[in-house]
Protein backbone atom coordinates (compact mmCIF):
# COMPACT_ATOMS: atom_id res chain seq x y z
CA UNK A 1 0.00 0.00 0.00
CA UNK A 2 1.24 3.45 -0.87
CA UNK A 3 1.94 5.78 1.99
CA UNK A 4 -0.05 9.00 1.52
CA UNK A 5 1.90 12.27 1.38
CA UNK A 6 -0.25 13.73 4.14
CA UNK A 7 -2.64 11.99 6.48
CA UNK A 8 -4.88 13.46 9.20
CA UNK A 9 -6.09 11.00 11.81
CA UNK A 10 -8.97 12.24 13.93
CA UNK A 11 -7.38 15.68 14.30
CA UNK A 12 -9.02 18.21 16.62
CA UNK A 13 -8.00 21.82 17.08
CA UNK A 14 -9.72 23.94 19.72
CA UNK A 15 -8.56 27.53 20.13
CA UNK A 16 -8.65 28.73 23.72
CA UNK A 17 -10.69 31.79 22.72
CA UNK A 18 -13.49 29.75 21.15
CA UNK A 19 -16.02 27.28 22.52
CA UNK A 20 -16.42 24.99 19.51
CA UNK A 21 -13.42 23.37 17.84
CA UNK A 22 -12.04 24.97 14.68
CA UNK A 23 -11.24 21.52 13.32
CA UNK A 24 -13.33 18.65 14.62
CA UNK A 25 -12.14 15.04 14.28
CA UNK A 26 -10.79 15.48 10.79
CA UNK A 27 -9.72 12.45 8.78
CA UNK A 28 -8.13 13.29 5.47
CA UNK A 29 -5.38 11.93 3.32
CA UNK A 30 -3.60 13.42 0.34
CA UNK A 31 -1.72 11.19 -2.08
CA UNK A 32 1.54 11.98 -3.84
CA UNK A 33 0.85 13.80 -7.08
CA UNK A 34 -2.64 14.75 -6.00
CA UNK A 35 -4.01 18.28 -5.74
CA UNK A 36 -6.60 18.69 -3.00
CA UNK A 37 -8.58 21.92 -2.72
CA UNK A 38 -9.98 22.77 0.71
CA UNK A 39 -12.99 25.02 0.41
CA UNK A 40 -15.67 26.40 2.70
CA UNK A 41 -16.92 29.59 4.32
CA UNK A 42 -14.69 31.73 6.58
CA UNK A 43 -14.11 29.99 9.87
CA UNK A 44 -14.81 26.51 8.50
CA UNK A 45 -11.34 25.37 9.58
CA UNK A 46 -9.71 25.09 6.15
CA UNK A 47 -6.79 27.43 6.89
CA UNK A 48 -6.32 25.90 10.35
CA UNK A 49 -6.16 22.48 8.68
CA UNK A 50 -3.47 23.68 6.27
CA UNK A 51 -1.39 25.39 8.95
CA UNK A 52 -1.39 22.25 11.07
CA UNK A 53 0.55 20.49 8.30
CA UNK A 54 3.59 22.77 8.68
CA UNK A 55 2.93 23.20 12.40
CA UNK A 56 2.27 26.90 12.30
CA UNK A 57 -0.65 25.63 14.39
CA UNK A 58 -0.37 22.54 16.58
CA UNK A 59 -3.40 20.24 16.90
CA UNK A 60 -5.16 19.80 20.25
CA UNK A 61 -5.45 16.07 19.64
CA UNK A 62 -5.06 13.52 16.86
CA UNK A 63 -2.15 12.70 14.61
CA UNK A 64 -0.85 14.19 11.39
CA UNK A 65 1.51 12.11 9.27
CA UNK A 66 3.71 13.47 6.50
CA UNK A 67 5.17 10.71 4.33
CA UNK A 68 4.13 8.26 7.02
CA UNK A 69 5.90 10.02 9.87
CA UNK A 70 4.14 11.68 12.79
CA UNK A 71 5.05 15.36 12.47
CA UNK A 72 4.77 15.91 16.23
CA UNK A 73 8.01 13.94 16.52
CA UNK A 74 9.92 15.77 13.79
CA UNK A 75 12.10 18.85 14.41
CA UNK A 76 9.73 21.65 13.50
CA UNK A 77 12.21 23.74 11.45
CA UNK A 78 13.30 20.69 9.41
CA UNK A 79 9.64 19.87 8.76
CA UNK A 80 8.87 23.39 7.51
CA UNK A 81 11.97 23.49 5.29
CA UNK A 82 10.78 20.26 3.65
CA UNK A 83 7.36 21.69 2.73
CA UNK A 84 6.67 24.41 0.14
CA UNK A 85 4.45 27.18 1.49
CA UNK A 86 2.66 29.89 -0.50
CA UNK A 87 0.49 32.51 1.24
CA UNK A 88 -2.06 35.02 -0.04
CA UNK A 89 -0.05 38.14 0.71
CA UNK A 90 3.10 36.54 -0.74
CA UNK A 91 5.37 37.88 2.04
CA UNK A 92 8.47 38.48 -0.05
CA UNK A 93 11.26 40.28 1.81
CA UNK A 94 11.55 43.79 0.34
CA UNK A 95 15.16 44.26 1.44
CA UNK A 96 16.35 41.28 -0.61
CA UNK A 97 16.59 40.77 -4.37
CA UNK A 98 14.27 38.31 -6.09
CA UNK A 99 17.14 35.79 -6.30
CA UNK A 100 17.82 35.99 -2.56
CA UNK A 101 14.13 35.71 -1.76
CA UNK A 102 13.94 32.49 -3.74
CA UNK A 103 17.11 31.09 -2.20
CA UNK A 104 15.98 31.38 1.43
CA UNK A 105 15.17 27.72 2.04
CA UNK A 106 18.20 26.40 0.08
CA UNK A 107 20.37 28.75 2.17
CA UNK A 108 18.77 27.49 5.38
CA UNK A 109 19.54 23.97 4.15
CA UNK A 110 23.17 24.93 3.53
CA UNK A 111 23.34 24.48 -0.24
CA UNK A 112 26.46 25.90 -1.89
CA UNK A 113 26.23 29.16 -3.80
CA UNK A 114 26.66 27.65 -7.23
CA UNK A 115 23.86 25.15 -6.73
CA UNK A 116 21.61 27.91 -5.36
CA UNK A 117 22.30 30.22 -8.32
CA UNK A 118 21.50 27.47 -10.81
CA UNK A 119 18.31 26.60 -8.95
CA UNK A 120 17.18 30.26 -8.85
CA UNK A 121 17.56 30.60 -12.63
CA UNK A 122 15.79 27.30 -13.20
CA UNK A 123 12.84 28.37 -11.03
CA UNK A 124 12.55 31.86 -12.52
CA UNK A 125 12.37 30.23 -15.94
CA UNK A 126 9.72 27.81 -14.64
CA UNK A 127 7.46 30.68 -13.53
CA UNK A 128 8.12 32.66 -16.74
CA UNK A 129 10.22 35.46 -15.29
CA UNK A 130 13.41 35.69 -17.43
CA UNK A 131 16.28 35.27 -14.91
CA UNK A 132 18.58 37.87 -16.49
CA UNK A 133 15.86 40.48 -16.14
CA UNK A 134 14.42 39.60 -12.76
CA UNK A 135 17.20 38.00 -10.71
CA UNK A 136 18.51 41.25 -9.24
CA UNK A 137 15.29 43.23 -8.97
CA UNK A 138 13.49 43.99 -5.74
CA UNK A 139 10.02 42.62 -4.91
CA UNK A 140 8.36 46.06 -4.79
CA UNK A 141 9.38 46.72 -8.42
CA UNK A 142 7.17 43.79 -9.48
CA UNK A 143 3.40 43.64 -10.05
CA UNK A 144 1.22 41.61 -7.70
CA UNK A 145 1.03 38.72 -10.15
CA UNK A 146 4.80 38.70 -10.70
CA UNK A 147 5.36 38.79 -6.94
CA UNK A 148 3.20 35.70 -6.47
CA UNK A 149 5.11 33.95 -9.28
CA UNK A 150 8.21 34.58 -7.21
CA UNK A 151 6.24 33.32 -4.18
CA UNK A 152 5.55 30.05 -6.00
CA UNK A 153 9.19 29.79 -7.14
CA UNK A 154 10.35 30.37 -3.56
CA UNK A 155 8.06 27.62 -2.29
CA UNK A 156 9.45 25.19 -4.88
CA UNK A 157 13.09 26.19 -4.26
CA UNK A 158 14.28 23.13 -2.37
CA UNK A 159 12.08 20.83 -4.48
CA UNK A 160 9.71 19.85 -1.65
CA UNK A 161 7.43 16.86 -2.37
CA UNK A 162 4.52 18.73 -0.79
CA UNK A 163 3.23 22.20 -1.59
CA UNK A 164 0.88 24.06 0.77
CA UNK A 165 -0.99 27.03 -0.69
CA UNK A 166 -3.10 29.32 1.49
CA UNK A 167 -5.47 31.30 -0.78
CA UNK A 168 -2.49 31.94 -3.05
CA UNK A 169 -4.26 33.93 -5.75
CA UNK A 170 -7.01 35.55 -3.66
CA UNK A 171 -5.51 39.04 -3.83
CA UNK A 172 -5.01 39.06 -7.61
CA UNK A 173 -7.27 40.40 -10.36
CA UNK A 174 -9.24 37.73 -12.28
CA UNK A 175 -7.04 37.75 -15.39
CA UNK A 176 -3.77 37.46 -13.47
CA UNK A 177 -5.36 34.84 -11.21
CA UNK A 178 -6.39 32.79 -14.26
CA UNK A 179 -2.92 32.87 -15.78
CA UNK A 180 -1.27 31.89 -12.49
CA UNK A 181 -3.75 29.04 -12.06
CA UNK A 182 -2.83 27.85 -15.56
CA UNK A 183 0.83 27.97 -14.62
CA UNK A 184 0.27 25.99 -11.44
CA UNK A 185 -1.58 23.38 -13.53
CA UNK A 186 1.34 23.24 -15.99
CA UNK A 187 3.92 23.07 -13.20
CA UNK A 188 1.94 20.38 -11.42
CA UNK A 189 1.74 18.31 -14.65
CA UNK A 190 5.54 18.28 -14.73
CA UNK A 191 6.42 18.02 -11.05
CA UNK A 192 3.56 15.90 -9.62
CA UNK A 193 3.70 17.27 -6.07
CA UNK A 194 1.15 16.62 -3.38
CA UNK A 195 -0.60 20.00 -3.31
CA UNK A 196 -3.04 21.25 -0.68
CA UNK A 197 -4.67 24.51 -1.68
CA UNK A 198 -7.02 26.50 0.55
CA UNK A 199 -9.43 28.66 -1.40
CA UNK A 200 -12.83 30.31 -1.11
CA UNK A 201 -13.14 30.47 -4.89
CA UNK A 202 -15.08 27.44 -6.15
CA UNK A 203 -13.92 28.01 -9.73
CA UNK A 204 -10.32 27.86 -8.54
CA UNK A 205 -11.07 24.63 -6.65
CA UNK A 206 -12.66 23.10 -9.76
CA UNK A 207 -9.77 24.15 -12.02
CA UNK A 208 -6.91 23.11 -9.78
CA UNK A 209 -8.29 20.32 -7.63
CA UNK A 210 -8.12 16.63 -8.50
CA UNK A 211 -10.30 16.44 -5.41
CA UNK A 212 -12.35 19.07 -3.62
CA UNK A 213 -12.88 18.83 0.12
CA UNK A 214 -15.78 20.95 1.34
CA UNK A 215 -15.54 21.92 5.01
CA UNK A 216 -18.05 23.46 7.38
CA UNK A 217 -17.77 23.86 11.14
CA UNK A 218 -14.42 22.08 11.23
CA UNK A 219 -15.70 18.95 9.55
CA UNK A 220 -15.67 17.55 6.03
CA UNK A 221 -19.08 17.86 4.44
CA UNK A 222 -18.18 16.25 1.16
CA UNK A 223 -15.02 15.14 -0.57
CA UNK A 224 -14.69 14.06 -4.17
CA UNK A 225 -13.66 14.87 -7.71
CA UNK A 226 -14.94 18.24 -8.98
CA UNK A 227 -17.43 16.66 -11.38
CA UNK A 228 -18.77 14.43 -8.62
CA UNK A 229 -19.48 17.41 -6.39
CA UNK A 230 -20.98 19.36 -9.28
CA UNK A 231 -23.22 16.50 -10.39
CA UNK A 232 -24.17 15.15 -6.98
CA UNK A 233 -23.77 17.67 -4.17
CA UNK A 234 -24.32 15.92 -0.83
CA UNK A 235 -26.59 18.59 0.60
CA UNK A 236 -28.01 22.06 -0.11
CA UNK A 237 -24.93 23.69 1.45
CA UNK A 238 -22.57 22.04 -1.02
CA UNK A 239 -25.04 22.70 -3.84
CA UNK A 240 -25.11 26.43 -3.05
CA UNK A 241 -21.33 26.50 -2.67
CA UNK A 242 -20.92 24.92 -6.09
CA UNK A 243 -23.21 27.65 -7.44
CA UNK A 244 -26.51 28.01 -9.26
CA UNK A 245 -24.61 27.44 -12.48
CA UNK A 246 -23.00 24.21 -11.33
CA UNK A 247 -24.39 22.28 -14.30
CA UNK A 248 -22.60 24.71 -16.61
CA UNK A 249 -19.43 24.29 -14.55
CA UNK A 250 -19.85 20.55 -14.78
CA UNK A 251 -19.73 20.87 -18.57
CA UNK A 252 -16.45 22.78 -18.16
CA UNK A 253 -14.85 19.84 -16.37
CA UNK A 254 -15.61 17.27 -19.07
CA UNK A 255 -13.76 16.99 -22.35
CA UNK A 256 -15.55 16.37 -25.62
CA UNK A 257 -13.41 13.26 -26.14
CA UNK A 258 -15.12 11.57 -23.16
CA UNK A 259 -18.67 11.64 -24.55
CA UNK A 260 -18.26 12.02 -28.32
CA UNK A 261 -19.36 9.21 -30.57
CA UNK A 262 -16.22 8.33 -32.47
CA UNK A 263 -17.96 5.94 -34.87
CA UNK A 264 -20.24 8.35 -36.66
CA UNK A 265 -18.67 11.27 -38.45
CA UNK A 266 -20.72 14.38 -39.08
CA UNK A 267 -20.37 16.77 -41.95
CA UNK A 268 -20.47 20.52 -42.06
CA UNK A 269 -18.69 23.60 -40.87
CA UNK A 270 -19.78 23.14 -37.26
CA UNK A 271 -16.78 21.49 -35.63
CA UNK A 272 -15.37 21.10 -32.14
CA UNK A 273 -11.92 19.98 -31.03
CA UNK A 274 -11.47 16.71 -29.11
CA UNK A 275 -9.76 18.53 -26.25
CA UNK A 276 -12.41 21.24 -25.92
CA UNK A 277 -14.84 21.03 -22.99
CA UNK A 278 -18.55 20.27 -23.20
CA UNK A 279 -19.06 23.91 -22.22
CA UNK A 280 -17.33 24.93 -25.45
CA UNK A 281 -19.52 22.42 -27.26
CA UNK A 282 -22.68 23.95 -25.76
CA UNK A 283 -21.60 27.34 -27.08
CA UNK A 284 -20.93 25.67 -30.44
CA UNK A 285 -24.47 24.20 -30.59
CA UNK A 286 -26.01 27.57 -29.80
CA UNK A 287 -23.67 29.53 -32.07
CA UNK A 288 -24.13 27.29 -35.12
CA UNK A 289 -27.77 26.41 -34.43
CA UNK A 290 -27.14 22.71 -35.04
CA UNK A 291 -27.96 19.43 -33.29
CA UNK A 292 -24.67 17.77 -34.09
CA UNK A 293 -21.05 18.93 -34.14
CA UNK A 294 -18.19 17.28 -36.01
CA UNK A 295 -15.44 16.30 -33.58
CA UNK A 296 -11.94 17.02 -34.83
CA UNK A 297 -8.48 15.95 -33.87
CA UNK A 298 -5.65 17.95 -35.43
CA UNK A 299 -8.11 19.31 -37.97
CA UNK A 300 -9.40 15.91 -39.16
CA UNK A 301 -12.97 14.85 -38.38
CA UNK A 302 -12.94 11.72 -36.24
CA UNK A 303 -16.45 11.58 -34.80
CA UNK A 304 -19.49 13.54 -33.76
CA UNK A 305 -21.19 14.97 -30.72
CA UNK A 306 -24.96 15.31 -30.48
CA UNK A 307 -26.81 17.82 -28.36
CA UNK A 308 -28.33 14.91 -26.46
CA UNK A 309 -24.85 13.81 -25.42
CA UNK A 310 -24.54 16.97 -23.34
CA UNK A 311 -27.58 16.15 -21.32
CA UNK A 312 -26.47 12.61 -20.52
CA UNK A 313 -23.70 13.94 -18.31
CA UNK A 314 -25.97 14.70 -15.35
CA UNK A 315 -27.50 11.27 -14.83
CA UNK A 316 -25.39 8.77 -16.61
CA UNK A 317 -22.15 7.21 -15.55
CA UNK A 318 -19.40 8.71 -17.68
CA UNK A 319 -16.85 6.49 -19.32
CA UNK A 320 -13.40 7.00 -17.83
CA UNK A 321 -11.36 9.34 -19.80
CA UNK B 1 33.81 92.75 23.99
CA UNK B 2 31.89 92.27 20.79
CA UNK B 3 30.86 88.79 19.73
CA UNK B 4 33.60 88.74 17.11
CA UNK B 5 36.28 89.75 19.60
CA UNK B 6 34.98 87.18 22.08
CA UNK B 7 35.23 84.36 19.56
CA UNK B 8 38.69 85.48 18.42
CA UNK B 9 39.97 85.61 21.98
CA UNK B 10 38.43 82.39 23.30
CA UNK B 11 38.55 80.27 20.13
CA UNK B 12 40.62 77.46 21.68
CA UNK B 13 38.36 77.29 24.71
CA UNK B 14 35.20 77.28 22.56
CA UNK B 15 36.62 74.48 20.42
CA UNK B 16 37.52 72.53 23.54
CA UNK B 17 33.95 72.85 24.88
CA UNK B 18 32.48 71.88 21.50
CA UNK B 19 34.62 68.73 21.36
CA UNK B 20 33.72 67.96 24.96
CA UNK B 21 30.03 68.40 24.08
CA UNK B 22 30.31 66.07 21.10
CA UNK B 23 32.24 63.56 23.18
CA UNK B 24 29.55 63.48 25.89
CA UNK B 25 26.88 63.24 23.21
CA UNK B 26 28.49 60.29 21.43
CA UNK B 27 28.83 58.27 24.63
CA UNK B 28 25.30 58.97 25.89
CA UNK B 29 23.80 58.48 22.42
CA UNK B 30 25.58 55.19 21.72
CA UNK B 31 24.65 53.79 25.13
CA UNK B 32 21.03 54.99 24.90
CA UNK B 33 20.61 53.59 21.38
CA UNK B 34 22.04 50.23 22.35
CA UNK B 35 19.93 49.98 25.51
CA UNK B 36 16.81 51.32 23.77
CA UNK B 37 17.03 48.78 20.93
CA UNK B 38 17.81 45.95 23.35
CA UNK B 39 14.92 46.77 25.71
CA UNK B 40 12.61 47.27 22.72
CA UNK B 41 13.48 43.79 21.42
CA UNK B 42 13.05 42.23 24.86
CA UNK B 43 9.62 43.79 25.37
CA UNK B 44 8.63 42.73 21.84
CA UNK B 45 9.66 39.14 22.42
CA UNK B 46 8.79 38.59 26.08
CA UNK B 47 5.45 39.76 27.42
CA UNK B 48 6.71 39.87 31.01
CA UNK B 49 9.26 42.52 30.05
CA UNK B 50 6.33 44.91 29.67
CA UNK B 51 6.76 45.48 33.44
CA UNK B 52 9.68 47.72 32.49
CA UNK B 53 7.39 50.14 30.68
CA UNK B 54 6.09 52.16 33.68
CA UNK B 55 9.62 52.52 35.06
CA UNK B 56 10.88 53.90 31.78
CA UNK B 57 7.84 56.15 31.43
CA UNK B 58 8.39 57.66 34.89
CA UNK B 59 12.05 58.26 34.13
CA UNK B 60 11.05 59.87 30.87
CA UNK B 61 8.54 62.20 32.55
CA UNK B 62 11.21 63.44 34.97
CA UNK B 63 12.95 66.63 33.77
CA UNK B 64 16.64 66.25 32.89
CA UNK B 65 17.71 68.70 35.57
CA UNK B 66 15.88 66.73 38.28
CA UNK B 67 17.50 63.49 37.13
CA UNK B 68 20.92 65.15 37.22
CA UNK B 69 20.27 66.36 40.76
CA UNK B 70 18.90 63.00 41.88
CA UNK B 71 22.00 61.20 40.63
CA UNK B 72 24.48 63.37 42.51
CA UNK B 73 24.15 61.52 45.85
CA UNK B 74 24.84 58.20 44.11
CA UNK B 75 27.25 59.09 41.34
CA UNK B 76 28.74 62.32 42.60
CA UNK B 77 29.55 65.19 40.28
CA UNK B 78 31.60 64.42 37.25
CA UNK B 79 31.26 62.29 34.12
CA UNK B 80 29.26 59.46 35.68
CA UNK B 81 26.78 61.84 37.29
CA UNK B 82 26.38 63.67 33.98
CA UNK B 83 26.23 60.74 31.59
CA UNK B 84 23.96 58.31 33.44
CA UNK B 85 20.88 60.56 33.65
CA UNK B 86 21.35 61.64 30.01
CA UNK B 87 21.69 58.06 28.90
CA UNK B 88 18.48 57.19 30.74
CA UNK B 89 16.63 60.02 29.05
CA UNK B 90 17.81 58.88 25.65
CA UNK B 91 16.49 55.33 26.00
CA UNK B 92 12.76 55.91 25.71
CA UNK B 93 12.40 57.31 22.19
CA UNK B 94 14.70 54.58 20.83
CA UNK B 95 12.89 51.85 22.76
CA UNK B 96 9.42 53.05 21.76
CA UNK B 97 10.33 53.20 18.09
CA UNK B 98 12.09 49.84 18.20
CA UNK B 99 8.97 48.28 19.70
CA UNK B 100 6.63 50.10 17.30
CA UNK B 101 8.83 49.30 14.31
CA UNK B 102 8.98 45.61 15.18
CA UNK B 103 5.24 45.42 15.81
CA UNK B 104 4.51 47.05 12.47
CA UNK B 105 6.56 44.65 10.38
CA UNK B 106 4.15 43.16 7.85
CA UNK B 107 2.81 39.91 9.32
CA UNK B 108 2.76 38.24 5.90
CA UNK B 109 6.56 38.54 5.89
CA UNK B 110 6.97 36.94 9.29
CA UNK B 111 4.42 34.25 8.48
CA UNK B 112 6.28 33.40 5.28
CA UNK B 113 9.57 33.35 7.18
CA UNK B 114 8.18 31.06 9.88
CA UNK B 115 6.50 28.81 7.29
CA UNK B 116 9.79 28.42 5.43
CA UNK B 117 11.49 27.18 8.56
CA UNK B 118 13.41 30.19 9.85
CA UNK B 119 14.12 30.08 13.58
CA UNK B 120 12.84 32.86 15.86
CA UNK B 121 16.32 34.34 15.97
CA UNK B 122 16.70 34.25 12.17
CA UNK B 123 13.31 35.92 11.79
CA UNK B 124 14.28 38.64 14.30
CA UNK B 125 17.64 39.48 12.73
CA UNK B 126 17.04 38.76 9.05
CA UNK B 127 13.48 40.00 8.70
CA UNK B 128 12.03 41.97 11.60
CA UNK B 129 14.91 44.21 12.72
CA UNK B 130 15.93 45.07 9.16
CA UNK B 131 12.43 46.06 8.20
CA UNK B 132 11.97 48.05 11.44
CA UNK B 133 15.25 49.91 10.86
CA UNK B 134 13.82 53.14 9.39
CA UNK B 135 11.49 53.50 12.39
CA UNK B 136 14.28 52.67 14.84
CA UNK B 137 16.55 55.29 13.25
CA UNK B 138 13.72 57.85 13.52
CA UNK B 139 13.63 57.13 17.27
CA UNK B 140 17.39 57.55 17.47
CA UNK B 141 17.04 60.88 15.72
CA UNK B 142 14.58 62.12 18.35
CA UNK B 143 16.93 60.92 21.09
CA UNK B 144 19.97 62.56 19.48
CA UNK B 145 18.42 66.02 19.21
CA UNK B 146 17.08 65.77 22.75
CA UNK B 147 20.51 64.71 24.08
CA UNK B 148 22.41 67.54 22.38
CA UNK B 149 20.25 70.14 24.09
CA UNK B 150 20.17 68.25 27.43
CA UNK B 151 23.97 68.00 27.55
CA UNK B 152 24.18 71.77 28.07
CA UNK B 153 22.76 71.09 31.57
CA UNK B 154 25.84 69.12 32.65
CA UNK B 155 27.53 72.47 33.27
CA UNK B 156 25.43 72.72 36.44
CA UNK B 157 27.26 69.76 37.95
CA UNK B 158 30.66 70.87 36.84
CA UNK B 159 31.10 68.85 33.66
CA UNK B 160 32.27 71.08 30.84
CA UNK B 161 30.15 71.34 27.70
CA UNK B 162 28.72 74.12 25.55
CA UNK B 163 26.41 74.62 28.55
CA UNK B 164 29.41 76.07 30.40
CA UNK B 165 29.34 79.06 28.04
CA UNK B 166 25.61 79.45 28.54
CA UNK B 167 26.03 79.47 32.32
CA UNK B 168 28.84 82.03 32.05
CA UNK B 169 26.67 84.21 29.85
CA UNK B 170 23.83 84.10 32.36
CA UNK B 171 26.14 84.73 35.34
CA UNK B 172 27.94 87.68 33.72
CA UNK B 173 24.93 89.07 31.91
CA UNK B 174 27.09 88.73 28.77
CA UNK B 175 25.38 87.95 25.47
CA UNK B 176 28.53 86.73 23.68
CA UNK B 177 29.18 83.42 25.49
CA UNK B 178 25.41 82.88 25.67
CA UNK B 179 25.09 83.24 21.91
CA UNK B 180 28.16 81.13 21.16
CA UNK B 181 27.10 78.33 23.56
CA UNK B 182 23.46 78.14 22.53
CA UNK B 183 24.21 78.83 18.87
CA UNK B 184 26.79 76.07 18.57
CA UNK B 185 24.59 73.51 20.33
CA UNK B 186 21.69 74.47 18.04
CA UNK B 187 23.92 74.09 14.97
CA UNK B 188 25.15 70.75 16.26
CA UNK B 189 21.56 69.59 16.78
CA UNK B 190 20.59 70.65 13.25
CA UNK B 191 23.60 68.89 11.75
CA UNK B 192 22.97 65.63 13.64
CA UNK B 193 19.27 65.78 12.81
CA UNK B 194 20.05 66.09 9.09
CA UNK B 195 22.56 63.28 9.27
CA UNK B 196 19.99 61.01 10.94
CA UNK B 197 17.38 61.91 8.31
CA UNK B 198 19.91 60.87 5.68
CA UNK B 199 20.43 57.51 7.43
CA UNK B 200 16.69 57.04 7.83
CA UNK B 201 16.10 57.55 4.11
CA UNK B 202 18.92 55.20 3.21
CA UNK B 203 17.31 52.56 5.44
CA UNK B 204 13.91 53.21 3.87
CA UNK B 205 15.39 52.66 0.42
CA UNK B 206 17.02 49.45 1.61
CA UNK B 207 13.73 48.00 2.83
CA UNK B 208 11.82 49.36 -0.15
CA UNK B 209 9.47 51.78 1.63
CA UNK B 210 11.05 54.64 -0.33
CA UNK B 211 12.30 54.69 -3.88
Amino acid sequence: MNIPAIEFRSVVKTFSSEASPAVDHLDLSVDHGETVALIGPSGCGKTTTLKMINRLIDPTSGTILVNGRDIAGLPVLDLRRSLGYVIQHVGLFPHMTIARNISIVPELLGWNKRRIDERVDELLTLVHLPPAEYRNRRPLELSGGQQQRVGVARALAADPPILLMDEPFGALDPITRGSLQDEVIQIQKRLRKAVVIVTHDIDEAIRLGDRIVVMEGGQIVQSGAPEELLANPANPFVASLMGEDRMIKLLQTIKVSRVADLGITAQGRATIDMDATLHDALIGFIHHGVDRLAVCENGAVIGSLSRADLFRTRHQELPDG
Amino acid sequence: MTLREYIAFFDDYILHLLIQHIFLFLIAFAAASFAGILIGILIFRFATMRLLMPVINILQATPEIVLLALCIPFLGIGYAGALVPLFVKGILPVMQNTLGGLRNVNTSMTEAARGMGMSDRQILFRVELINALPVIIAGMRVASVMLISAITLTAYIGVESLGTLILQGIARMDASPLLVGSGLSALLAIFVNQFMIFLERAAMRAVGTRK
